[in-house]
């Protein structure tokens, strides 16, 4: 018990958490602990000018940063709270995500650019890339059946999808995360088509999306298990601008035909909207557990029967090459 | 919804407050502050009741300014991190003395963030242990080290005592 800490000679009943919360005025309703610590005070007067300038620090605090709790909140911050909240929050996540682009363009797909990752799986993402590309155009037929959406009640192929954040109950079974189809319907983006795809013998969630000018944009979400916050990475192959980033136990392709410019900017207001997703997953509690366990290979493949899939690595970042790990489909 | 909107809306100044001496300085805070409440409207269905509004609001505003912090200094280890020590009297003999905001600036940021919970925040330990994610225990030693390297840079009671000294 900290409280019982001894400290500068106090009683062993007084400890300096006991000091602390004097001067932080919280004995204030347990008069007999104040009273021994006064008691204790009064024949110490460096302790006592101690916990007296601890209590006028508080103080000066309070009034070194009393003008803020006087001025008027910002309209910025008023509307936030004021305004029914639109799909997703203001520009500044763009922006922010642009400038980290920005910074990555010279890192380009050699590598992760903030030395998080040392030795980047340079082969790994371009064949992630690979695959996105070659998914991008890859006919319908050639791939493998379509998978039901999970309480959406979307039948496929053909129909049209509901918009927004629609639960990826496939992938979801794999990691135990929540992870939904991103809404990019304010976007211009309409999901109309998602299947599993199977490319030298790793997979992939396929999800096709279509935009109101014809565009059309087909995002790729595999496993694999990476810490931190995404970083998207944009490269061009092919004529198809691919952005790809790694978020959680999840790494994301997106692949298009509309150009650079709007890949950059999709892929960095689907990046911010899924890792709140993930987020809210790992906040939710059991989910990380089942996360971790089903990420670290031999329970998963017992329980999912995927005799084939490469073991999960989470310990070693760069070197757990998972890809998606999955029963076989029938 | 709306009540739980209202309730994020009274403690707005006081996340301005916290974020301006977290991030000494007001545009900053904003941004900070701007960043919580999205988040927080975000995921207001996991406020659950189970504390307060404002220990979930100021423990999600510390989560943003470190990751903001990170990103700036990738490689910044915030219980590591040194405190500057401040420069000797000059040679006219005078105390140097900071204010309050340049003080807290020299503070590793651990220190600064439970200080300011406390002081700011009007937390309790425990409240503010489970804010800042670490046991009791470690509220208590951050204050202790804060508060004496706060003394030691002539914040509180000592530096009005040194300043009458000199009069």
């Amino acid at each position: 018990m900290t409280g019982s800490t001894p400290h500068r000679g106090a009683p062993p009943h007084l400890g300096e958490i006991d000091l602390l919360a004097y001067a932080d005025g919280f004995l204030d309703g347990d008069p007999v602990r104040r009273k021994a610590v006064e008691a204790y005070l009064e024949t110490r007067p460096d302790e006592a000018a101690r916990l007296q300038a601890y209590a006028e620090q508080n103080e000066e605090i309070r009034r070194e940063f009393a003008h803020v709790l006087e001025a008027p909140v910002p309209d910025r911050l008023l509307r936030l709270v004021e305004e029914p909240a639109p799909r997703r929050a203001g520009p500044r996540p763009v922006w922010r995500m642009a400038a980290a682009l920005a910074l990555m363009a010279t890192g380009g797909i050699a590598g992760w650019v903030g030395g998080r990752m040392v030795d980047p799986p340079r082969s790994e993402l371009a064949a992630f890339v690979d695959r996105a590309v070659t998914g991008y155009g890859m006919p319908a037929d050639t791939l493998q059946s379509p998978f039901t959406i999970a309480s959406a009640g979307g039948d496929l192929p053909g129909g049209d999808l509901p918009g927004g954040n629609l639960p990826l109950g496939w992938l979801s079974q794999q990691v135990s995360v929540n992870v939904q189809v991103p809404d990019l319907t304010e976007l211009g983006f309409r999901p109309v088509d998602k299947r599993l795809m199977t490319s030298d013998g790793s997979r992939a969630v396929r999800i096709e999306f279509a935009g109101d000018g014809g565009e059309r944009l087909v995002m790729f979400l595999g496993t694999r298990w990476r810490d931190g916050r995404p970083e998207v990475t944009v490269v061009e192959q092919d004529g198809l601008a691919v952005a790809y980033w790694q978020d959680g136990p999840l790494v994301y392709g997106l692949v298009s035909d509309a150009g650079r410019g709007q890949v950059d900017y999709l892929a960095a207001m689907v990046a911010a909207g899924q890792q709140d997703a993930i987020d809210t997953a790992l906040e939710d509690g059991p989910a990380m557990h089942d996360l971790q366990m089903l990420g670290v290979g031999e329970h998963a493949r017992e329980r999912l029967g995927a005799g084939d899939a490469p073991p999960v690595l989470p310990d070693r970042p760069g070197a757990g090459a998972i890809e998606v790990m999955v029963p076989q489909h029938n | 919804m709306e009540d739980v909107k209202w309730l994020i809306a009274r403690e707005i100044p006081h996340l301005r407050r916290y974020a301006c001496a977290l991030a000494g300085d007001v545009h900053v805070a904003d941004d900070l502050v701007q960043d919580c409440l999205e988040r927080a409207l975000r995921k207001h269905r996991l406020w659950t009741r189970r504390g307060s509004v404002r220990s979930w609001l100021f423990k999600m505003l510390y989560h943003v300014h470190i990751d903001h912090v990170r990103r700036a200094r990738r490689t910044l280890s915030l219980d590591e991190e040194a405190i500057e020590v401040p420069a000797p009297p000059n040679q006219e003999g005078r105390v140097y003395c900071l204010n309050m905001t340049e003080a807290l600036k020299r503070l590793p940021e651990d220190q600064r963030a439970t200080i300011l919970m406390i002081a700011l925040g009007g937390m309790s330990y425990d409240v503010a242990a489970d804010a800042l994610g670490v046991p009791v225990g470690t509220v208590r030693s951050r204050l202790s080290r804060g508060r004496e390297a706060l003394r030691a840079l002539g914040v509180g009671a000592d530096r009005r005592a040194r300043l009458q000294r000199l009069k």
